[in-house]
């Protein structure tokens, strides 16, 4: 049932639902341009981040929202998309400092798609179940950095943005990241080889 | 066979944006190949976007027209609450006002009240119906008088319009916070 509103009442939501339109940072047919552009991309982001398909649907969609409702410095693709990561990376953290619970492993292995492999990897059978482990043993803030980095090429300015940390500390903490997980590699026995000097 | 630990090198992110890509430059290829850290970046990227192809092609996104109703439906939502603040707040400070006032007319006036709750408890709930009247009509008297101050013993007067005088500024402070939130 509705609620019966006075003029004024009436008045003041008018003036408020008629300023939303113009609040949004860009109109319906960009949005869906960049939409389909980086929405697969977030998804998988949420998804090895959380390890949960059902929370990074509930995710992906908040932070397109968010989005949508931010007051924007810049319009370029690359700043919002990196602005998206960073909506993403800040609701992750604040889902498990809501639950309570230690951000989990990500999610085991599922069928694989035939088609390209890894130059390196030993052996083609259980690659990509020995990858989902090896992930799951870095931490959730060295899967982040090195997402960015090497999945979507963020920066280190970027990064130190999105995961809220400085650009120096960004450097020497993937470099770490990226070096655990060369030997995390190697223990798994997924790599046969790292160039060797 | 002594394994070397890899530096930093300055090419690395080149590095990785060619494997992940797959756009190589002869050169860097052939630097990727002997350099560590370099090859250390090139199987992250490799690994990682192998991982990201394979969520990609099983990933069930919603409709982007469903994405931008919905977030178009909230911020109206939102804003409609955020305009409507202020006077929900008018509206439960006049309702915490009115309880309080009665509260202090039923303290102020006790003697003719509990006169009144005597009578329904002695003679019955009809006999108090009756005298509701005279109780009314008491209230009424009191209402009708001039000023306050005839009613009240006159060291109270000056307290009386010292607490009138502070509740006057809480109404004024109350409507510049009101007028303020209005403008934002």
């Amino acid at each position: 049932m509705l609620n019966p509103i006075s003029m004024t009442q009436a008045r003041e939501l008018d003036r408020a639902i008629g300023a939303v339109d113009d609040t949004f940072p860009m109109d319906e047919q960009s949005f869906r341009t960049f939409y389909e552009a980086t929405a697969r991309r977030l998804w998988s982001y949420l998804y090895r981040m959380s390890g949960n398909a059902t929370l990074a649907d509930d995710l992906l969609q908040e932070s397109y929202y968010r989005l949508l409702r931010a007051r924007l410095s810049e319009m370029s693709q690359d700043y919002l998309k990196n602005y998206l990561f960073r909506i993403a990376t800040n609701l992750l953290r604040d889902h498990w400092r809501r639950t309570k619970i230690d951000p989990p492993a990500p999610p085991e292995a599922r069928a694989r798609e035939p088609g390209w492999t890894l130059a390196s990897l030993s052996g083609e059978m259980d690659a990509h179940a020995d990858l989902v482990r090896v992930m799951g043993d870095l931490k959730p803030r060295e899967r982040e950095l090195l997402w960015l980095a090497y999945v979507e090429g963020s920066s280190h300015r970027e990064i130190a943005q999105a995961v809220g940390l400085r650009e120096q500390s960004v450097r020497g903490l993937l470099f770490r990241a990226r070096t655990k997980l060369a030997r995390l590699l190697r223990r798994h026995g997924v790599v046969s080889e790292v160039v060797q000097r | 066979m002594s394994q070397a630990r890899p530096q930093q090198c300055e090419k690395e992110m080149l590095v990785a944006r060619g494997a992940r890509t797959g756009l190589w430059d002869p050169e860097l290829e052939q630097h990727a190949a002997t350099c560590p850290a370099c090859s250390e970046a090139a199987l992250a990227a490799r690994m990682l976007n192998e991982m990201r192809a394979t969520d990609e092609a099983q990933a069930r996104i919603p409709d982007p027209v469903l994405i931008w109703w919905e977030a178009q439906l909230l911020a109206k939502r939102q804003a409609g609450e955020k305009a409507t603040q202020p006077i929900h707040l008018v509206e439960r400070f006049a309702c915490a006002w009115a309880v309080i006032c009665a509260a202090g007319a039923c303290l102020w006036q006790w003697h003719a009240i509990r006169d009144w709750l005597g009578a329904i408890g002695s003679r019955g709930v009809r006999a108090g119906a009756d005298s509701l009247g005279g109780l009314v009509a008491h209230f009424t008297r009191l209402a009708n008088q001039t000023t306050l101050a005839r009613s009240s013993p006159g060291w109270s007067s000056g307290l009386l319009m010292a607490g009138g005088a502070g509740i006057l500024l809480l109404v004024a402070a109350f409507f510049a916070v009101y007028f303020s939130q209005s403008q934002e």
